[in-house]
């Protein structure tokens, strides 16, 4: 299970299109519409074999790409009774033009940010302060950093791994989030406080702590536990009185 | 209250507002009229320019706040010990970019222009402040309705949303023209 690093990674069906539309050098306003459809189904593929789950977006616009192209090819029948038969490319067209200049109006924003950066005011360097470092005023109610977590989270699966050499390959284990979070809601009623390290500390397998960890921090965006980072760096996770309770109302 | 008297009062004022704020804030502090507000900071941006102080006055989003000089940039870095503003996904600007050209709008018209679901980038800027919910859209469903916020203009260090560059081709499918956009507080 490679992945290759090669594929780009687009916003998109529409973002995909442009990319190739530049690549290409084509004029945007008389699309080679079977040449834009062939390259845009090698690198469906291409998304493919790399093991991306290629969206439904993506698959849609094949579609559309596919059926222009069929419309392209159809004789023009009636083309006295229509004033003036419509070009099927026009609304992919315009939906690219349209889309265009919002990439290009979110360049400019990418740019002012990073123009802003520089700029230094009590406001942006309180907020740098104050909140980055300090992440007890994060809004996310996460007392501690993302980064801290998953560093927390690694130390255990380190210590884990070690353990799992030594034992015999295990049946493979099926746990559910939601299990897992019944389990940590009941585990922390009890223990009300503890270290993140002693409360991963008591799971089995690395799968156990892997989906624990994500039941926390649903727990955590719920509000029935908060996790806080002392001043000695060590992580606590804390029960909640009535977090869940009241959500549920 | 003297020309000199109002000159400190609104230095001080905004030397520890924690935000920008806007002439009609400070009129209403310091009882003064909005026009001698503007005129004051004026006179207090030239004297901090004449006198090359360490920090200048700076009119954003709608309002003023002093902010470094140049020369400082360095060493407020170091105070700040290099923690950085996290940027922004590219996914989250190009909705932030539609949505402040076209507020307000629904997250149905989003993933329209963009050919893709919008969701969890408009709940990154919801989470950061930059857009809020300004009502909703009278049409099936009721579908809440997206705008940009004051925190946006700050965070991009814009003026009002007029700075944005036009888009000159920009014709929405519903012929609709873009702008102008209201501001949200």
């Amino acid at each position: 299970m490679s992945i290759d690093v090669s594929v780009k990674a687009f916003e998109g069906p529409l973002d995909l299109l442009l990319s190739l539309i530049k690549e290409k050098q084509i004029d945007i306003y008389d699309i080679p519409i079977a040449e834009i459809t062939a390259a845009y189904l090698e690198e469906l593929k291409n998304m493919e074999s790399s093991n991306y789950e290629v969206a439904a977006e993506f698959v849609v616009m094949a579609a559309t790409l596919m059926e222009i192209k069929a419309r392209m090819l159809l004789p023009k029948a009636k083309i006295e009774e229509e004033e003036e038969e419509e070009d099927p490319r026009t609304e992919l067209v315009n939906k690219l033009l349209i889309y265009k200049q919002f990439k290009e109006a979110a360049n400019f924003l990418k740019e002012s940010f990073e123009d802003q950066s520089r700029v230094f005011a009590r406001d942006t360097i309180n907020r740098l302060l104050l909140e980055e470092l300090k992440p007890d005023h994060d809004l996310r109610n996460l007392g501690v950093s993302i980064s801290d977590l998953l560093g927390a989270l690694r130390v255990v699966l380190e210590a884990k791994k070690e353990e799992e050499e030594i034992l015999p390959v295990l049946p493979r284990e099926k746990i559910t989030i939601d299990e897992q979070i019944n389990w940590l809601t009941l585990y922390m009623k009890e223990k009300r406080d503890l270290l993140f390290s002693d409360l991963f500390g008591v799971l089995k397998s690395k799968v156990l702590i892997v989906v624990t960890f994500m039941a926390l921090l649903e727990m955590v965006h719920k509000g029935t536990v908060s996790v806080r980072q002392s001043e000695d760096l060590e992580i606590y996770v804390s029960y909640i009185e009535n977090g869940a309770e009241s959500e549920e109302v | 209250m003297s020309p000199n008297e109002a000159k400190k009062i609104l230095e001080a004022i905004l030397f520890m507002a924690p935000e920008p704020l806007s002439a009609a804030k400070l009129a209403e502090l310091t009882g003064l009229a909005e026009n001698e507000v503007r005129s004051f900071l004026l006179e207090i941006e030239h004297d901090l320019v004449d006198q090359d102080r360490g920090v200048r006055v700076e009119t954003i989003a709608g309002g003023y706040r002093f902010i470094a000089c140049k020369e400082a940039e360095p060493y407020l870095l170091e105070l700040s010990q290099g923690q950085k503003r996290s940027p922004l996904s590219p996914a989250a600007l190009e909705v932030l970019a539609i949505i402040s050209y076209l507020q307000p709008i629904t997250r149905a018209e989003i993933d329209e222009i963009r050919g893709v679901s919008s969701e969890s980038p408009i709940a990154t800027l919801l989470d950061r402040g930059l857009i809020a919910e300004v009502g909703r859209k009278d049409a099936p469903g009721r579908p809440i309705l997206f705008a940009t916020t004051k925190a946006f203009l700050v965070y991009f260090g814009l003026k009002d949303l007029s700075e944005l560059p036009s888009l000159p081709e920009l014709k929405m499918p519903n012929g609709e023209n873009t702008k102008p956009p209201t501001l949200v507080e």
